[in-house]
């Protein structure tokens, strides 16, 4: 868990406690897929070249198709895999000791930003669900506020029981805090 | 049998070529605004423009053999089957 991050609207006395990305398995698990459609085009072409003896001859109208079909395929694949990437890496859950906030990137232009004061949550939940998520300890946590945004959700974050306990934690902290903050107020007034 | 210019499927590779390109050069230009400050990413996205330029490199060596001012000859199959037995 990563703290050197800085994100839109932080305060100067604000303190990040934990800087969360999705578990690093669903990135790879993209990566996997990406690999399988790379090798495909050239496991089909070898298989085609040997058993229909296919030849290309240089510098011909089909091996020029091929090559530029080939040379936007990949192109196309290292896109799709930036994309991924991208989508893994932008995509941060901030807790911080005052709020959480949500930076969700989608699509090219696609990103939204949404936060919420950790004294008004209500409950967090986390969940993991199916055989991969139970076995590398990644889930959701979602988080049930008295706000705007009513749920947050942080996908498949790695340790998500740990991370609710901490803005558990941490809610309680601020809580007591505002309680205690009041309480002389209350009293001078009665 | 239709004649093909060459030149015409270079245009149609690079219309092709230029749309993932701008994508490309969108998505970099997205990275370096969201994450230029975190190192990995900006490592990240440095590959992936070595990546790219090393796909053009490699494309274009393939084709250079290529004489681009010439043209094909290309016969189309036969659509008699078409005609539905008329």
């Amino acid at each position: 868990m990563r703290h050197d991050i800085d994100f839109p609207g932080r305060q100067a006395d604000e303190k990040i406690v934990i800087v969360l990305h999705r578990h690093l398995f669903i990135f790879v698990r993209h990566i996997f897929t990406l690999l399988v459609l790379a090798a495909a085009p050239l496991l089909v072409g070898a298989i085609w070249m040997r058993i229909g003896s296919f030849e290309l001859v240089t510098d011909s109208l089909s091996h020029i198709l091929v090559v530029m079909a080939g040379s936007l395929y990949y192109l196309f694949m290292l896109i799709l895999l930036f994309g991924y990437w991208l989508d893994y890496y932008l995509d941060v859950f901030i807790i911080t000791d005052k709020r959480i906030v949500d930076i969700e990137q989608s699509g090219l232009f696609g990103r939204t930003v949404a936060e919420e004061r950790l004294y008004r949550i209500q409950d967090v939940t986390s969940d993991a669900q199916g055989i991969m998520a139970t076995a590398l300890r990644y889930g959701n946590v979602y988080v049930q506020t008295a706000g705007k945004t009513e749920r947050f959700i942080f996908e498949n974050v790695p340790h998500p029981e740990r991370v609710s306990r901490t803005i558990l934690e941490l809610t309680d902290k601020i809580v007591d805090r505002l309680e205690a903050d009041q309480q002389p107020t209350s009293s001078r007034k009665s | 049998m239709i004649e093909l210019s060459a030149v015409w499927v270079l245009y149609g590779f690079y219309g092709l070529a230029g749309v993932l390109l701008l994508i490309v050069v969108l998505q970099i230009m997205n990275s370096l605004r969201h994450g230029s400050r975190m190192p990995l990413n900006f490592f990240i996205t440095a590959l992936y423009v070595v990546a790219v330029v090393a796909l053009g490199i490699v494309t274009n060596s393939m084709l250079s053999t290529v004489d681009w001012n010439g043209s094909f000859q290309v016969s189309l199959p036969d659509a008699g089957f078409l005609r539905f037995g008329l």
